[in-house]
Parts: C-alpha cells; sequence; structure tokens
C-alpha cells in the first residue's frame, strides 16, 4: 500500500471564505473589489461561482478586459472571462471589440464569449476571423458560428471539411449543428474517416432526414462488425425516430436486408447495441421484427427501472394492443400509447390491463376521452375495483372517470358486497380477498362523488345525512376526502359539531372551509378557543384572508405557539398572519422579525408579502443581514416601493453573493 | 379538482437549503421538477396546497415530516456486487494491515454510510466470506445506515427484487438468496448475520458515532448528490468515526481531495482510498 500526503492548500478555509461571502454586501465597493480577486483563486466550486457572480456585477468592464490580457495570471485571466459570460448582453461590445487584438490569446477569449453570448448579430463579427491565422481562433470561430444556428453562415463553412484536420473537426460539428441538408453528401464521404468519422456520424444524425439515415444505415450495412455498433446504431435509431412515418424507405427488399442485420443485434451483449436496435426496427414500421423488438426495449427498459415511453412508440400506435397484452413495463407504455392515440385502442384492452396502478394517469387521460354513452361493458367494475384498490391519497386522480361514467359505476357499486362484520372480520381473512369491498366510508364518498339522481341517495342532504350517521372516525375520514365538495360539506351540522365535539371536528371543518371556501364557517372557527388552534385551522384563515381573525392568531402567538406550549405553531401563525395583514398583523410581524428567534427570517417573509409603505425602514435596515431570506424579503419590499432613497440599498442588493436576491433586486432596479 | 401546486423560486430554495442542512443532499437547478414531482404526492396526502406549507411541516418538523422528507428525496439505486473491484481491492491490498492495527484486536469493523436498502453492506460481508480465509481468526462487524427509514426496514428484510440483483450472477443467487414469490428473493439468515441496520444521517454525527471507531468506512455514490458545505460536514464526520489508519472509500467518481486534513490518500491496487491521519 502507497501513500501519497494530500498538498495542504494556503488559500483561506472554506469557513472563513464563506464568512467573507456573507460580509461582502456590508462592504465598501473598493475593497470588495480586492476581496473577490483573491476570493476567485478559492479551489472551492461554491466559493468560485458565488464569487464571480458577485463580480459580475461590481468590477467594470475595463478591469475584465484587463484580466483577459494577463497572460501571467491564468486564474485572474479565467475568472474574468467567466465574469464577462456572467455580464450576458453587456459583454456584447467589448467582445466585438476584442476579436481585432493583436494577441491571438485576447481574440480567441473573445469568441469564447461570444460563443456563450449566442447574439445573433456576433455573426458578422465571427466570420471576419474565420481566416484567422492562429488555429485555435479559427476552430472555436466555426463552432461559434455553427451553434449560432444561422444557415446564411453554411457556405462560410463547407469549405473547411477539406481544410487542417483540426478545422475539419469545427466543420463538421458545425454543420452538424446548423442540420445543414446541403452538407449531407460531404459528411457521408467523411464517414469512413478516422479522424473524423465519428463526428460525422454524430452530425449528420443531428441533420437528420431521409438522405442522412440512408447515409447512415449504407455505412453500417458496409461497415458491420468493424464498428462501434452501440454509437452507430444509437444514431441511426435517432435519426430514424425524427423522419416523418411517410418518409421512412419504402424500398422493401432493402429494408428486409437492414431488418435481417438489425434482427441479429438483437442478441448483441450490450444492453445498448440491443436497445438500439429494437428502436431502429420499430421505426422502420410495421415488421415482423416488432414482437422481438418490442420484447427487447421492454426488457432493457426494465433493467433500468425506466417507465417513460421511448419515443419510438409514439410513431407506432398500431402497437398500443400489444403493448397492452404484455406484463409490466410495456403495459405501462401500452397506457400511454393508448392516451395518446385513443382512437387506435380498443377500450377493452385498456381495461384489461387496468389492474396496475403504475400508469393510472395514462389510463385516465384514455378514458377520459371515451363518450360516457360509449363505455364498453365492465367498465363500471374495473374503475370502480381501481379506486377502491388506490390508497386514500391518489383516489382523487380517478374521480374525473367516476364522475364520466357515473351510471356505470353506481350500477356496480349496487353489487360490490359490504365488507365482513366485526366477529367475521376476526376470522382468518383469505390471502388476497378476490374481489373488492367498500366499507360504509367509501359508500358515502362514492354517493357524493356519483351523486343523485332524481332524489336519490346521491343528493348533498341524503349524503350529509349518511355522513352524519356514521361513527365519529368514519365521518372525519369522510369529510377529508368530500372536502372540497361544496354542496355536501355546505349541508353538514358544522354548528352542533363544533359545540359539541369541538376538539374532534374543528381540523375537519378548518379542512371543509378551506378547500370549499366556506366562508360561513369562519365565525365558528373563529369562536374555537386558541388552545384547539392547529394546522389546518391557521391555513383556513389565512388561504380564506380572514382579517377577523387576526385578533385570534394574536392569542394563539402569545399564548399558545410559545415555548412549552405548542412553539410548532409559531411559524404557522406568523405565515398566516403575513398572508392575512393589516395594520395589527404588521406590527406583529415585525416585532417578530426583530425577536431574534429561529422564526425570525419568517417574520420577515411574512411582513413582506402584506407590508406598506411604512414598513419599509425595517427593511432598509436589515439589507446587510447574514440571513440570505431576510436580505431577499429587503429587495422585494424595497423593489415594490421603490423609493429614491432605496436605489443605493438595492444596487447592494444587487450584488448580493446569493443569485435569488441580487436577481430579484436587479429586476426592481430595471424595472 | 384544484390544480396541482407550482414549486415557485423561493420554495424551490428554501427546500434545497433545508434538505441540504438536514440530510446533506442538493438539488441543482435542472434537477428542480425531479424535487417538485417527489415531493408533490406529499403535499396531496398532507392536503397542502402550496410547497412552501410543505416546508414549514418539514422544517419545523410537523408530524415527524422531517423522516418523511428523507424518504422522499433521497436515492435508493444499489444492487448487489456493484463496482466490487473496489471490495476486492480492500481485501486483498489492505486487510492484512488493518488487521495488524485494528481498534479492538481480533475485530474488524466495517459501516456502510448511506446503505440504501442494505445491498452494498450485505455484499461487503459476502466478499469478505470468500476472502477471509487469509485473515482467519479475525471477527467482521458491518454496521450500516442510511437517513431513510423505510429503506433501512427493507435491508432489515433483506427481500430483493430484481433491480438489486441485476449484477449478481445466477449461481450467486442460487447460493446466498431463497426465492420468495415471482421475482423477489431472500438473502439467507446465514448470510445476514453479523450485518446491523439503523436509521442515521451523514450530517449528524450523533446519529451514528459509535463507541469503538470503525476500521473502515465505505460510503459510495451518495456524495455526489451533496452540497459542498455537506460534504465538509461528511468528510469531518467521517474522521471522527474511523480510527488512525482507518480507510475511507468512496464512489469511483466522488472524492474528498481538498475537503478535510485528516485524510491522505492511498493507492489500494487499483483503487484509491482515503487513509485517516492520527491525531
Amino acid at each position: 500500500m502507497s501513500a501519497a500526503p494530500l498538498p495542504l492548500p494556503s488559500e483561506i478555509s472554506w469557513d472563513g471564505a464563506m464568512r467573507l461571502l456573507e460580509a461582502l454586501p456590508a462592504m465598501p465597493l473598493a475593497e470588495r473589489g480586492a476581496q473577490v480577486e483573491m476570493l476567485v483563486r478559492n479551489s472551492s466550486p461554491g466559493v468560485r461561482e458565488r464569487v464571480l457572480r458577485l463580480g459580475a456585477n461590481l468590477l467594470p468592464e475595463e478591469r475584465l478586459a484587463e484580466h483577459l490580457r494577463n497572460d501571467h495570471d491564468a486564474v485572474l485571466r479565467n475568472a474574468g472571462l467567466e465574469m464577462l459570460k456572467l455580464r450576458g448582453a453587456r459583454s456584447f461590445p467589448l467582445a466585438v471589440r476584442l476579436l481585432a487584438d493583436p494577441e491571438p490569446d485576447v481574440v480567441l477569449q473573445a469568441v469564447l464569449l461570444l460563443d456563450h453570448l449566442r447574439d445573433p448579430r456576433a455573426l458578422e463579427a465571427l466570420r471576419g476571423v474565420l481566416a484567422h491565422p492562429d488555429l485555435n481562433v479559427a476552430q472555436a470561430a466555426i463552432l461559434a458560428i455553427g451553434r449560432l444556428g444561422d444557415a446564411r453562415s453554411i457556405p462560410d463553412l463547407l469549405p473547411f471539411l477539406a481544410a487542417d484536420p483540426w478545422l475539419q473537426m469545427a466543420a463538421v460539428q458545425a454543420l452538424g449543428d446548423l442540420r445543414s441538408r446541403r452538407a449531407v453528401a460531404d459528411l457521408a464521404r467523411l464517414l469512413g474517416d478516422p479522424v473524423v468519422g465519428a463526428i460525422a456520424a454524430e452530425a449528420l444524425a443531428r441533420i437528420g432526414g431521409v438522405s442522412a439515415c440512408r447515409a447512415l444505415i449504407a455505412f453500417w450495412i458496409g461497415q458491420a462488425g468493424q464498428l462501434d455498433d452501440a454509437a452507430l446504431l444509437g444514431l441511426l435509431a435517432h435519426g430514424l425516430e425524427g423522419l416523418p412515418r411517410a418518409a421512412v424507405p419504402a424500398d422493401r427488399p432493402a429494408i428486409g436486408r437492414i431488418l435481417a442485420a438489425l434482427r441479429d443485434r438483437l442478441a448483441a451483449a450490450a444492453p445498448e447495441v440491443r436497445a438500439a436496435a429494437a428502436r431502429c426496427i420499430l421505426a422502420l414500421g410495421p415488421s415482423d421484427g416488432d414482437e422481438p423488438a418490442l420484447a427487447v426495449l421492454a426488457a432493457v427498459a426494465e433493467e433500468g427501472e425506466d417507465a417513460r415511453l421511448p419515443s419510438v412508440l409514439r410513431r407506432r400506435p398500431d402497437l398500443a394492443g400489444a403493448l397492452l397484452r404484455r406484463p409490466g413495463t410495456a403495459a405501462a407504455w401500452g397506457m400511454q400509447l393508448a392516451a395518446l392515440f385513443p382512437r387506435r385502442v380498443a377500450p377493452a384492452d385498456v381495461l384489461a390491463a387496468l389492474g396496475g396502478a403504475a400508469a393510472l394517469s395514462a389510463a385516465v387521460r384514455f378514458l377520459g376521452r371515451v363518450p360516457a354513452a360509449q363505455a364498453p361493458a365492465g367498465l363500471g367494475p374495473a374503475v370502480l375495483r381501481l379506486y377502491l384498490e388506490l390508497p386514500a391519497e391518489r383516489r382523487a386522480e380517478i374521480v374525473p372517470l367516476l364522475r364520466r361514467f357515473r351510471v356505470a359505476v353506481r350500477g356496480a357499486l349496487a353489487a360490490v358486497a359490504e365488507p365482513p362484520a366485526a366477529a367475521a372480520a376476526l376470522a382468518p381473512a383469505p390471502a388476497a380477498p378476490a374481489e373488492p369491498v367498500a366499507d360504509p366510508v367509501d359508500r358515502v364518498v362514492l354517493a357524493a362523488l356519483l351523486g343523485g339522481t332524481g332524489g336519490s341517495g346521491g343528493s348533498p342532504r341524503a349524503v350529509a345525512a349518511a355522513l352524519e350517521r356514521l361513527p365519529l372516525a368514519g365521518r372525519l375520514a369522510a369529510i377529508v376526502q368530500l372536502a372540497a365538495h361544496r354542496p355536501v360539506m355546505r349541508a353538514l351540522p358544522w354548528d352542533a359539531w363544533l359545540r359539541e365535539a369541538p376538539e374532534a371536528h374543528a381540523a375537519a371543518a378548518a379542512e371543509a372551509a378551506a378547500a370549499s371556501r366556506l366562508c360561513e364557517l369562519l365565525p365558528l372557527l373563529r369562536a374555537l378557543p386558541p388552545r384547539l388552534a392547529e394546522p389546518a385551522l391557521l391555513r383556513a384563515f389565512a388561504e380564506l384572508a380572514d382579517g377577523d381573525a387576526v385578533p385570534w392568531l394574536l392569542e394563539v402567538l402569545e399564548t399558545v405557539a410559545v415555548p412549552r406550549v405548542r412553539p410548532e405553531l409559531r411559524p404557522l401563525v406568523i405565515e398566516s398572519l403575513g398572508r392575512i395583514g393589516g395594520a395589527a398583523a404588521r406590527r406583529a410581524l415585525a416585532a417578530a422579525a426583530l425577536d431574534r428567534t429561529a422564526e425570525s427570517r419568517l417574520a420577515y417573509r411574512a411582513l413582506a408579502a402584506c407590508a406598506e409603505e411604512e414598513d419599509a425602514p425595517l427593511f432598509r435596515a436589515a439589507v446587510t443581514h447574514s440571513d440570505w431570506y431576510v436580505r431577499l424579503a429587503c429587495a422585494e419590499v424595497l423593489g415594490r416601493f421603490a423609493a429614491p432613497q432605496d436605489v443605493p440599498a438595492l444596487a447592494r442588493l444587487a450584488a448580493d453573493p446569493v443569485p435569488a436576491v441580487a436577481h430579484r433586486a436587479l429586476s426592481c432596479l430595471e424595472g | 379538482m384544484r390544480a396541482d401546486p407550482q414549486l415557485t423560486d423561493d420554495e424551490f430554495l428554501l427546500l434545497n437549503e433545508l434538505i441540504a442542512a438536514e440530510i446533506g443532499i442538493t438539488f441543482p437547478d435542472h434537477k428542480r421538477e425531479l424535487l417538485a414531482s417527489r415531493l408533490r404526492p406529499r403535499l396531496q396526502a398532507l392536503r397542502l396546497r402550496r410547497y412552501f406549507d410543505y416546508y414549514l411541516q418539514a422544517r419545523y418538523d410537523l408530524a415527524g415530516e422531517r423522516e418523511r422528507l428523507a424518504e422522499l428525496v433521497t436515492n435508493h439505486e444499489s444492487y448487489f456486487f456493484r463496482e466490487t473491484e473496489q471490495i476486492e481491492a480492500l481485501f486483498e491490498h489492505a486487510l492484512p494491515g488493518l488487521r495488524a492495527t485494528a481498534a479492538t484486536p481480533g475485530m474488524l469493523r466495517l459501516l456502510s454510510a448511506g446503505c440504501a436498502s442494505g445491498e452494498e453492506a450485505y455484499t461487503l460481508g459476502l466478499c469478505a466470506r470468500r476472502r477471509f480465509a487469509g485473515v482467519a481468526g479475525s471477527t467482521l462487524t458491518i454496521d450500516a445506515f442510511d437517513v431513510d427509514a423505510s429503506r433501512v426496514a427493507m435491508a432489515q428484510q433483506a427481500v430483493y427484487g430484481p433491480g438489486a440483483l441485476r449484477a449478481t450472477p445466477a449461481e450467486l443467487r442460487q447460493r446466498y438468496f431463497t426465492p420468495r414469490g415471482a421475482d423477489r428473493w431472500e438473502l439467507k439468515p446465514l448470510y445476514r448475520a453479523g450485518s446491523r441496520f439503523y436509521r442515521g444521517n451523514i450530517v449528524a454525527l450523533e446519529t451514528f458515532a459509535p463507541a469503538v471507531p470503525y476500521d473502515v468506512v465505505f460510503c459510495r455514490n451518495v456524495l455526489i448528490y451533496f452540497s459542498e458545505a455537506a460534504l465538509h460536514r461528511a468528510a469531518d464526520h467521517f474522521a471522527e468515526v474511523l480510527r488512525p489508519g482507518g480507510l475511507l472509500l468512496l464512489g469511483a467518481c466522488e472524492s474528498i481531495i481538498g475537503l478535510s486534513h485528516r485524510f491522505e490518500t492511498v493507492r489500494l491496487g487499483p483503487s484509491i482510498a482515503y487513509r485517516r491521519i492520527g491525531r
């Protein structure tokens, strides 16, 4: 075992750098500049990223240009380029000027900067350096032009395909970036080139289209066995998947040879090769290779536990039925395909595959497009079964289906059994019940969701009455699921419940008030003793912006949300006060902001949400606060009122080391 | 039905700050939607309408939400016999030296930090069995922890699906596992002996600091998800729980170079390890 001790770093420690960064916003400008130039040498990527952002906003442009010319200090030079990049469009004029610099390294930095900026105006300037005697400059200019994406530059780049290999590689890549169909024949000739062949293949795949795909196929067939199959087949699949379906080559004898070669690759050892071959086969259209290709594609996806629908299958709605009949990932793909192409799939196929919840959202989308009058036989029981088997928190996802096919589901519900009675339930249960059961809570919830027909048990009053008859635990469970069902919630006897058993019903009432926007419940909730405060109640007052609840919330803040009682409620009360606002709430929040507890930052934020101009001094005094979240609130409030005396504070915040703070302040200054 | 809540910029920053501080993991900008989609079902289950409400729920640990948050944001990707070259290199090149200087004579103590469902910890035990003839006379104990309590429970049950066994040759699958229904295999009790799983958090030393230090710590493919601040804390914590001369093994693309003065790099055959420098 050999040992190689690490070098001891001579730089400022990470903790020291972080402290310095936190202190930077409060430093005089000149001192900040010197600290920035020191901190860019820090080896920590996090420190460097933050200080570069700061320097980009802080250092003058001439200083940054000097850094670019500094060939004795590579760190400062690179930092100068990074900071100019971070300045964005403001750096464009400087970059164009620097293209005329006598020093090739400076010109190179200017090209790299223009490449980063991607400003369309850069095209003319970059054309001017294509013939630069320094190969690095010319190469960077070719690549930058390619990435500008302006097809007018194609004639400028084509001659480089026969140039120095260094420039040739750049031109191949750039023409690929430009999707230049005119370059396909030239690029095809380069496929066999040991230096640029692989890049040419990539470029052809990016260009796409029939001619590029033909070139890749011809090369692959001709060179089979001597190439990196995974890369080339992957590129070919990419190209074929991008073809319009009508453009897939229809020359059957030729296709037959290609398919045969591709089928050989379905048995390759490398999964990448198998998957790419399968994609190519499927992209070429219906053939007897579809089944084995699907099997391979699904197996490879299952190894990687990836259930996303592959692009190639979006081209093949004809395969939806076959996929739905397969297990696992393939069925999930089939469901997604069915949702995309509902007319190409028989509802019965979807119903047969509906058992698993994995592709639930796709199934809901698909079935959501089936007209209710054309509900296939078996749909009601299938949807009901799915609903009953889902965990409660996911049931809301299929409520639209329940409503769409309410008649079929109602019929199915009538046929579903009640759960066994308590005594019978103690007996050993079978391993897996063959049929789902609907307990009384399920039935009440379903009655509400399915609605009534001409005075049946599904009317809001009937549901409310059924809900009242449920035992307390069941009643609360049903209310949670129906909280957003306004007619039923309005029909419930909240007054009596909150008077007789406030502890049991407070949270449910709050949930119903917020979800159904039942403002008439607010007086009842405000009449509850503050000791019953809990998260749902605090959120309900906030969501309904109940100004009359502020005294109640303040009492909670002073008597309940305190140490040794329920301190965990304090942040929620603060947040609710901020969402409601008003003079009393703002006074309490200002006090909470200054009390230097853990919730102080939340109080600043809450106050920012409802602040008025007279609160600005508190935020003005906090622009150098050590907590970025407080500074963010400062930027928001000072920017909102935009008083002239706040411009220096906003300028300071615009140079904040935390990007979110700087961006917020900058947008206020610029807006 | 209400529209799905959207994760705002501020909420993303706050949640990221909380997750980095509590669990160490960070979600860069391009993984913002990933974070949103992982938390969305939980918001629905709690009937919360804003991510900020969920932030408060987790930040103040209302109803024990911190533990659920850990389950939602951690990456569970792991499988048996993953990157075994490094494990083999440990037994091949370092074990004799470690054994000679073990914290407890006659015992080698290994820790798998961020163990997910236990695949790595059990793989360590299985590889040790094949190698242990060379170091007979030592007892091997493997402690393993993860911040996700549900994964720890799975590790204790030791029942796995095909994903976890994708790099396990059929012959080894037959030898070490018992089939349990369709596509499920249980590690035989014999091969679970000596491994202990518990809930712990790499960025909270008190959750995994042992009474007796470890000889080797494995923490592979975990730190890549960590924020920089959390990396510093993790390196410090590993230095705390390792004895002087003990080894820290990280994933192939992970490094603590520049993060701690308490380690030196050493070569173990084809692999790199970090050796705890003496106090």
